[in-house]
């Protein structure tokens, strides 16, 4: 966390909201990348993204930097709202830690003929995680396209990393086997 | 360690899902503008200060009950404590029977010419009194043997043994003990008559 982003949250704390736009120009994008995994109606990803952002203003305070970067904390909120939001609307969530968890079947979204060239593997893969539970498509979304470990991802979803990794494996290995590689 | 099929896969999902992050589309202009919207009533909850547990109350109040319970409380019978202390007070007030014995020192045979004045010695183990009878005092004093002898029979004589009926052993101890001295006595007297007949 930078200077600057220490400083905001200071004065934001202290009532003076504008700073903040800042930060929301800064980790917006981040937040509605890990919403949209979990929300496909684009409407929703942005009211729920906006709604991530008036929480975490509200709770600034409980904000401790020493425990977790800014972006962190805000893909932790962002998590937890998706995921009642997807409970609101009747969905069962599978916990990540579960470690008899095995993928559903792919064989579903497989070709007859093997796909040859990389690009349609790539859409195959594409299908493939379109098919894939919200939390793990959010947690493929946070290790492939964000970058961040396991450690951090495990802190997002507030599971052990442990199971998180072995899930994550099996979920690699059911990909690679229905894309043919 | 990873496979050749570890690294394809996590590269096709790197491109997977940087292709899907793409079709998102960008947040509105205006997206800070409304939550900035939003935010205008509020203000972030003040900061809670973490509560501490203080543990000295109870630790204080602990202490309480534990003097209560102590100082308080009925005093447990002391009828079987009642004999040790007995015999405690009973120790306490016999004296000490460590009194200075004096015995003579026997002489080694080169000192005997010398006719030195025989130093006592002094004895601080009463227990072992009861030794003190069977050595043999003079064996190693160039002096009479018959008369020492005599002296020892009649000495052994003299000692009284402890009285049965006599339930204080400290008492039957100091009996003996004024036995033993008197008996020191005349032994060394006449162990002095010896030694200036030579």
């Amino acid at each position: 966390m930078t200077e600057m982003e220490t400083q905001i949250i200071q004065a934001a704390l202290q009532g003076q909201a504008q700073g903040y736009r800042f930060l929301m120009n800064r980790y917006g994008r981040q937040v509605q990348l890990l919403v949209a995994q979990w929300v496909t109606d684009m409407r929703d990803v942005e009211e729920l993204t906006q709604d991530v952002f008036v929480r975490a203003f509200e709770h600034l305070s409980d904000y401790d930097p020493e425990r977790a970067s800014f972006g962190t904390w805000l893909s932790c909120i962002a998590h937890n709202m998706a995921l009642n939001h997807l409970r609101s609307q009747g969905y069962e969530s599978l916990p990540l830690n579960e470690e008899q968890y095995s993928p559903p079947d792919a064989s579903q979204w497989a070709q007859d003929d093997e796909a040859s060239s990389e690009a349609e593997r790539l859409a195959l893969l594409d299908k493939a995680i379109d098919n894939l539970r919200p939390e793990e498509r959010s947690l493929l979304h946070m290790r492939y396209y964000e970058g961040h470990s396991l450690g951090e991802i495990a802190e997002v979803m507030e599971v052990p990393a442990g199971p998180l990794a072995s899930r994550l494996q099996r979920i690699r290995q059911k990909l690679s086997k229905l894309i043919g590689i | 360690m990873k496979t050749t099929t570890d690294n394809h896969i996590d590269k096709l999902l790197h491109e997977a899902m940087k292709q899907r992050a793409a079709k998102v589309p960008p947040l509105a202009d205006d997206f800070a503008d409304k939550v900035l919207g939003s935010l205008g009533s509020l203000t972030p909850r003040p900061l809670q200060k973490k509560r501490e547990l203080k543990f000295w109350p109870l630790v204080v109040a602990a202490c309480m009950v534990g003097f209560v319970v102590i100082f308080l409380a009925p005093p447990k019978s002391t009828e079987e404590q009642q004999p040790l202390a007995l015999e405690e007070s009973e120790v306490v007030e016999q004296p000490d029977v460590a009194e200075v014995v004096e015995q003579p020192v026997p002489e080694t045979s080169d000192k005997s010419d010398k006719a030195e004045p025989i130093k006592p010695r002094k004895v601080h183990k009463p227990h072992k009194l009861s030794k003190f009878v069977e050595e043999p005092l003079l064996a190693e004093a160039e002096v009479n043997a018959s008369h020492l002898e005599e002296i020892e029979r009649g000495a052994a004589e003299d000692v009284h043994p402890i009285h049965p009926e006599m339930n204080d052993p400290y008492l039957a101890i100091m009996e003996q003990m004024k036995d033993i001295r008197s008996r020191g006595e005349r032994v060394r007297q006449e162990v002095a008559q010896l030694i200036d007949r030579h």
